[in-house]
């Protein structure tokens, strides 16, 4: 298998950690990180994309929490073997978080929760 | 002549040819460039490999060759020292061994902070992929090997070890630095990153262990026995320095390997 890659872009509003985040749980929904698979240590992956551990640790955190990976003491971290995708309550979970980072975002950038509605009930008609 | 005369100038020589050397055209450091050369000239993968290491090189900024003439001015200086002044050359080789040691730890220093935005790979390294660890031990215990001449010179001994520890710690971090893959040719990008770690790696054992086994030919000892097994641990670990060195540097990558390598996507 290829090894898959990910990358942190200044340029977006999310933060590294979040963007570090979405791309490792992305890749483990897409296949494309099978169960089982080693992780690079919280060092390896910050010192190759230039960021602070902690911006690293604290993705780990969550996808640790989120049920995505498991730290394995000595062994490292590995992706689970059942990722969290058939479980309605996670997946739930991290549809309102995902939700939320985004209307905080749009939030910020001078949009009100009104337009925001209405342009997602524009995109996504009833 | 007595053996303390010549013992003096052929280090004069030594310090001389070393310095002379590095001022006109040797490198502690060298570019990417050097170790990845154009085997696949006339391949699909000629112009991919060399925008790549083009890139490399122009990231990793190793073109100023400041730690090369500060080394071979160092060396030059020793020199005249050695031969106008009553110095023991045993002190002014564990100096050059000191300077080589700080300017080879600056210089890599300096690459491990390179910056700007790059891609990561969610594959785990293990830096004892590049070299087994057993290569860093044999390098640890040539390095302190000089601590046997405690009795006759001891604070070159103790200099020289220091460096030839300082350098394989350096050659260790090498091995477990940091990727440089800015994102724009991803495969080759790796491909070329695995490389000069292992190359830098290789070569920087290579030079930890240098220092103990020259130190040993000319430092004079009393205990023969053990002068002569400590030469022998000395230049057994430089030749299997060297043989994985050569090994390396020979190895030039060939279409082939690249091809095989962005195939099985290893």
């Amino acid at each position: 298998m290829r090894d898959a890659f990910v990358a942190v872009d200044p340029g977006l509003d999310a933060p590294p950690y979040v963007q570090i985040f979405e791309q490792i749980r992305a890749l483990i929904q897409g296949g494309e990180l099978a169960a089982g698979t080693a992780l690079p240590t919280v060092r390896q992956l910050a010192g190759d994309l230039n960021v602070a551990p902690n911006t690293v640790a604290r993705a780990y955190a969550d996808l640790q929490t989120a049920g995505w990976i498991a730290s394995d003491g000595r062994r490292g971290t590995r992706v689970t073997p059942r990722p969290p995708t058939a479980d309605k309550r996670v997946r739930k979970k991290a549809l309102r978080d995902a939700v939320g980072g985004f209307v905080n975002a749009l939030v910020h950038r001078g949009y009100s929760e009104a337009e925001i509605a209405d342009e997602v009930r524009r995109v996504i008609p009833a | 002549m007595h053996l303390d005369v010549w013992i003096r100038w052929y280090m004069v020589v030594f310090f001389t040819a070393f310095g002379v050397w590095f001022v006109t055209r040797g490198e502690l450091c060298a570019q990417a460039g050097a170790w990845i050369g154009g085997r696949c000239d006339g391949t699909p993968w000629a112009d991919r490999l060399a925008a790549v290491v083009r890139r490399r090189e122009q990231l990793e900024n190793l073109r100023t060759r400041t730690t090369a003439y500060i080394f071979g001015g160092c060396s030059l200086l020793l020199a005249v020292l050695a031969a106008l002044t009553p110095l023991a050359v045993t002190i002014l080789y564990a100096l050059l061994c000191a300077v080589l040691a700080l300017t080879v730890a600056t210089g890599y220093e300096r690459l491990r902070r390179v910056g700007g935005p790059r891609v990561a790979s969610l594959r785990a390294r293990n830096p004892n992929a590049v070299v087994p660890w057993y290569v860093y031990a044999l390098t640890a215990v040539t390095a302190v090997s000089p601590l046997t001449f405690l009795a006759v010179a001891p604070v070159a001994a103790v200099l020289v070890t220091v460096a030839g520890l300082l350098m394989a710690s350096v050659a260790r971090g090498v091995a477990a630095s940091p990727a440089l893959i800015p994102g724009v040719d991803v495969a080759v990008e790796q491909y070329v990153d695995d490389r000069l770690r292992a190359v830098r790696t290789v070569n920087l054992l290579g030079t930890a262990t240098a220092p103990a086994l020259l130190f040993a030919t000319f430092t004079r000892f009393t205990d023969s026995a053990l002068h002569l097994t400590v030469e022998g641990i000395c230049l057994a670990t430089f030749l299997v320095c060297l043989t994985l060195q050569t090994a390396w540097i020979r190895r030039r990558p060939g279409a082939l390997e690249i091809e095989g390598w962005l195939q099985s996507g290893a």
